[in-house]
Order: C-alpha cells, then sequence, then structure tokens
C-alpha cells in the first residue's frame, strides 16, 4: 500500500464539506423555529393537495441517453492516456489509429441521429 | 513523526485558506449578481445594508439561519437531509486540484501553491462534475414532490449529456500539453495560453460548463417558471442554502477551470500570481451572470439536441484536427 | 507512513463494508443505490492506495458517473411496486448461499497473492499515464481500436431494443 497526500487531502476535504454542511444546519438547529400542525410539510403541488406519492413510472428516453453517455464515457476514458502520449508520438501512424477510433465513434453518432435517438418524441409511449 | 504532522499541518493550512477564499467569494459573488442584475434591469439591486449593500451575503446567511428547516411528509428523510451538503461539498473539492502559483519558498524548502498536485488532476475534476449530479438527483428524488423529482430527472440528464462534450473538449489540451496534472497544464502555457491554439475547444468547454452548471439557459432542472425550482422546491432554511453555495463556488470553480486550461492560469505579467488568477476566473461568472440576464431558456430537446447533435460532433472533429495538426507540423 | 496508510486502508475498508451492507439491506432501491455509491468510493479510494489514480478515477467517472445514473434511470423506468417479492424475508439458505459467494472469492484471491506474489506487493508502483497510452497505441493497438466497436455494438444494441418498443406500440 502506498501513502499519498493526495489520499489523506480527499478525505480531509470531505470531512471539511462535512462540517461545513452541518455547520450551519446547526445553527439553524439553534436559531430555526420549528412548527408542527397544518399543512406546513405537505409537498408543494400549486395548492392542491398533492395525489399519491411522487415517485412515478419515467418514459425510456432518459434511459437510452444514460446508456449512450456510459458507454462514450469508457471511450472517452481510453481516449485521454492516448492524447496524453501524443505528443511523444512520430509520424502519421498514431493519428490512423486515433482517427480509426474517432470514426467508429462518428459512425455511431450518424447512426444514432438518423435512427432518431435524438429527436425527442412529442408524446413518450409507455 | 514530525515530517508527517509538518505534511497534516500544511495540508490543513492550505485546505482552511482555500476554502475560506472560495467561500469568501462566493459570498460576494451573489452580491455581485444581484447587483448586477438589478443593474440590467434598471433597478438598483440590493444597497441598504452596508454602504453599497456589502454586509447583504451576511444577512442573507442570518435570514436563512433563522427560517425553519422542513422536511415533506413522505419524502426519504435521511437522503433527503444529506443531498444539499453533497452539492456544496463537491463544488469545493475542484479546488483541491487548482494551482493558485508557482511554489513559495518556506524555511528552505519549496512548498507548492496548490493543495494537491495529482497526476491526474484533470480526470479528477471531471469526476467531481460527474459526482455533482447526485446532489440534484438524490435531492429531487427524495423530496417526494413531482416538481423535484421531474427537476432531478432532467437534470440527471442534462448533466451527464453535457459530460461529454466537456471530457472531450479538453482532449485537445492534454494533447497540446501532454499531461493531465493541472500544474503541468499551466506551465505548458508558458509561451501562449491555449485559448489561442484552441478556440474551438474553449468554446465547446464554456457551453458545455455553463450547462454543467444549471443556470440559465440551461436551468431547465430548476425552471422556476414551470418546475418550481425544480429540484429545490422542498427545500427551505439553511439546506436551500446549501445548494445555493454550491451553485455559487461551482461558478467559481468553473472561471478557474477555464482560467487553468486556456487561460495561462496564474501566468501572468506585473501582479502576483493569485491575483492573475481571480482576475481570470472572475471572468467566467460575470460572464455568466450576464448571459443570465439576456438570454431566454432552452426547450428540453433543444437543449439535449444542442449536446449530442452539435457539440459532440463538433468536439471530436476537434481532436481529429488538432491531431493532424500537430502530427504535420511535427 | 506504512501505519497511515493502514490507518486509510480501515477507512475505505469500512465505508466499503457499511455501503455493501447498505445496498444489500435497504428496503429502497435508491437507499440501496446510495449504499453502492459509497462501496464505489470506498474501493476506488483502495486504488489510490495501490498507487493506481488513473485507474481509481476511472471508477468514480464510469461507475458512479455513469453506471449508477443509469442503474437510477433503470429504477425510474420500472416503478418498482412497494411490498413486491424482493421484500419477502429470505430463507435461512439464501444467506448462507450469498456468504458463500461473498467469503469464496477471497479465499481464491487470497490464495493467488500468497503463493504468487507480484514483485510490487509491499511497494505498489505508479504506471504513468504516457506508457499507459502508449501501451494502447502500439503493443495493444488493436484492443484499443476493438474497444470503440465493442462500445457502438453495445450502444446499438441498446438502441435498437428500446426503439423496438417504442414503435411496437
Amino acid at each position: 500500500m502506498v501513502f499519498t497526500w493526495l489520499n489523506v487531502g480527499i478525505l480531509v476535504f470531505l470531512v471539511a464539506g462535512l462540517l461545513f454542511g452541518a455547520g450551519p444546519l446547526l445553527g439553524s438547529l439553534l436559531f430555526a423555529p420549528r412548527m408542527s400542525g397544518g399543512d406546513a410539510r405537505m409537498p408543494y403541488e400549486c395548492g392542491m393537495t398533492p395525489h399519491g406519492s411522487s415517485w412515478k413510472q419515467f418514459g425510456v428516453n432518459y434511459y437510452v441517453y444514460a446508456l449512450l453517455f456510459l458507454a462514450f464515457d469508457v471511450d472517452v476514458l481510453y481516449l485521454f492516456p492516448v492524447a496524453a502520449w501524443y505528443r511523444d508520438s512520430q509520424g502519421w501512424l498514431p493519428f490512423v489509429k486515433i482517427f480509426l477510433f474517432l470514426f467508429i465513434l462518428a459512425v455511431g453518432v450518424v447512426y444514432f441521429w438518423r435512427k432518431g435517438v435524438f429527436s425527442w418524441p412529442r408524446r413518450i409511449m409507455q | 513523526m514530525s515530517l508527517w504532522l509538518a505534511g497534516l499541518a500544511l495540508l490543513l493550512v492550505k485546505i482552511g485558506l482555500v476554502l475560506f477564499v472560495v467561500l469568501t467569494g462566493a459570498a460576494y459573488l451573489v452580491l455581485a449578481e444581484r447587483k448586477l442584475l438589478a443593474r440590467f434591469q434598471l433597478r438598483l439591486g440590493p444597497n441598504r445594508a452596508g454602504p453599497l449593500g456589502i454586509w447583504q451575503p451576511l444577512a442573507d446567511a442570518l435570514k436563512l439561519l433563522m427560517k425553519e428547516d422542513t422536511v415533506p411528509a413522505g419524502a426519504d428523510r435521511p437522503l433527503f437531509l444529506a443531498a444539499p451538503a453533497m452539492s456544496a461539498a463537491t463544488a469545493m473539492l475542484i479546488f483541491a486540484v487548482v494551482p493558485f502559483g508557482d511554489s513559495l519558498t518556506i524555511a528552505g524548502r519549496p512548498v507548492p501553491l496548490v493543495v494537491a498536485d495529482v497526476s491526474v488532476g484533470l480526470l479528477f475534476v471531471l469526476a467531481l462534475s460527474s459526482i455533482g449530479v447526485y446532489g440534484v438527483v438524490l435531492g429531487g428524488w427524495a423530496s417526494n414532490s413531482s416538481f423535484s423529482l421531474l427537476g432531478a430527472i432532467r437534470g440527471g440528464a442534462q448533466m451527464i449529456s453535457y459530460e461529454l462534450p466537456l471530457a472531450l473538449s479538453l482532449a485537445p489540451v492534454v494533447m497540446l500539453a501532454g499531461s493531465f496534472s493541472l500544474v503541468d497544464i499551466v506551465s505548458a502555457q508558458a509561451g501562449c495560453p491555449f485559448i489561442v491554439k484552441q478556440p474551438a475547444a474553449f468554446l465547446i468547454f464554456c457551453v458545455s460548463a455553463l450547462a454543467e452548471s444549471k443556470r440559465l439557459p440551461f436551468d431547465l432542472p430548476e425552471a422556476e417558471n414551470e418546475l418550481m425550482a425544480g429540484y429545490h422546491t422542498e427545500y427551505s432554511g439553511m439546506r436551500f442554502g446549501l445548494y445555493f453555495v454550491g451553485e455559487y463556488v461551482n461558478m467559481i470553480a468553473l472561471g478557474c477551470l477555464v482560467a487553468v486550461f486556456f487561460l495561462g492560469g496564474w501566468r501572468g505579467p506585473l501582479l502576483p500570481p493569485f491575483v492573475w488568477l481571480m482576475l481570470k476566473a472572475a471572468l467566467v461568472p460575470l460572464v455568466l451572470i450576464w448571459v443570465r440576464a439576456t438570454l431566454p431558456r432552452l426547450r428540453f430537446d433543444q437543449l439535449m439536441h444542442s449536446s449530442w447533435k452539435v457539440l459532440t460532433p463538433l468536439a471530436l472533429a476537434n481532436i481529429l484536427v488538432t491531431g493532424g495538426l500537430m502530427a504535420a507540423l511535427g | 507512513m506504512q501505519t497511515s496508510a493502514l490507518v486509510l486502508f480501515v477507512i475505505h475498508a469500512l465505508i466499503i463494508g457499511v455501503g455493501g451492507i447498505m445496498a444489500v439491506a435497504s428496503r429502497s432501491l435508491v437507499r440501496a443505490l446510495v449504499g453502492l455509491i459509497m462501496t464505489l468510493f470506498g474501493v476506488s479510494g483502495m486504488y489510490l492506495l495501490l498507487n493506481a489514480p488513473f485507474i481509481a478515477l476511472m471508477q468514480l467517472l464510469i461507475y458512479v458517473g455513469a453506471v449508477v445514473i443509469l442503474i437510477f434511470f433503470a429504477i425510474m423506468l420500472t416503478k418498482a411496486p412497494a411490498g413486491g417479492e424482493e421484500e419477502r424475508p429470505n430463507q435461512v439458505r439464501t444467506y448462507l448461499l450469498a456468504l458463500m459467494a461473498g467469503v469464496l472469492p477471497t479465499f481464491v484471491i487470497g490464495w493467488v497473492v500468497l503463493t504468487d506474489q507480484p514483485a510490487s506487493i509491499n511497494a505498489p508502483l505508479e504506471t504513468g499515464l504516457k506508457a499507459l497510452g502508449q501501451g494502447l497505441m502500439e503493443p495493444y493497438f488493436l484492443a484499443f481500436e476493438l474497444i470503440s466497436v465493442v462500445l457502438l455494438v453495445a450502444m446499438s444494441a441498446a438502441v435498437i431494443l428500446a426503439f423496438k418498443r417504442r414503435q411496437s406500440r
């Protein structure tokens, strides 16, 4: 195992963040008034009483975007080390290799575009 | 052991200083935004608390402290209580890797003016911006309000969509600097800042960063006219304050990142490095405020399109052009 | 420095453990998701201890930043009903099997580590990003190109599935 200040730094920063979050809340615990009764705790719904829980079903569109993002994200992360090395490379061969990699990605983007993935449907069907 | 204690003390001092500067900056950014927006709309803005309203941030904080901290009925209580802190903490963690200047020499030892010079600092920043989604998503979900949930889902989709051009636009910067460390990226810009070599990447980064900050014209997750503040509809008092602070700290962080990646970081003539960084970092928040006063909100489909159909292909093309030019020029 | 590394290890292990228990034991799916996020954070801290910051941040970017958001949207898509069959208490046999599934890999990995120790086991070396990039571009060039093909196939398949459903209604 290796000890790095980064690791401690992140932990300390997290603790600082938590303290920073907790401090004002402690203050509000001391100073803020506390009411009870009435409809103070009713979720906001433009003045009406909300109908059931708000945890409902959502369209598949968001899921598709998240999936595309996941795949592209992995791609980007493989691209990054190559980008860091690119300056030390010689000649056109690395460029051709990166071109191939990005070309396949671009084919994906064009395909999804033509398929209509990026056009938000007027009415999301379930 | 004494070395260890000295290291820890140094770390704590650095973190304390950074947090102090950033939080003060965020407090006065709120005031600056209110003043500027007022001017854009021919009003005066806050001017009662102290001369020119300089005590206004303090008054705001006190007011928020005195407000009741409600948890809506049927909410997921622990998540609802924790989410705002998540949002503020991720925004502040970005400053752990931002270099504030070259190294100082204290007691014969060089002390770098950065909390942690990480070899993968750029990835650290990207990771934080993707973790920032959770403050929005979990807070909105835990509220048990339809508006909040809509805001949360929209926020999640928007932030991941713009994460992609954000990362892709930084690939040419890495190619030019040959490193992920923010310190190295700044020193690679000793000759000329990257905005000259990478204007396209600069624009893509700025637009994506604007979308990541969830401000107008990309404020769909909290659109006040249709979603009543979206993911933080149900938040009140200091917890709302934490979301608010998170947003403004995030604006300053974006300013610092734009300065580090494209404007040469702390480099500049005459003035001390820290002042240069702050001057450059102030540019982005000011533009963000200006944009807020100028542009109307996008529609949700337009928002998703501009990421997937415009920015992402542009960023891919930009990587290829950069690679080609670098290979051609040697 | 070894002791501080050990302290960090224990902290991360605790985060992983608590997160794992939360992910398995929570009734609410989103709370289980938060447990999963905690576990992933702890694992990424472990990678930092192993001197692999790139892998640690990849873990955060891909798993916490993308996979968990995907799971969140999946939860929103499916609307898991409260009181479904997952909520019934499990049999003792299920718990035993789960425990075995958890403990067995520990023995396998422990055995491998004890019998075949890599040279860097006590002081892991950091592989530079440039070396990684060079590896991807020169000896493992084919794998690098195949990554993008594999991901393209995965994305297209997901899109085709999602859109078939949309058209069939």
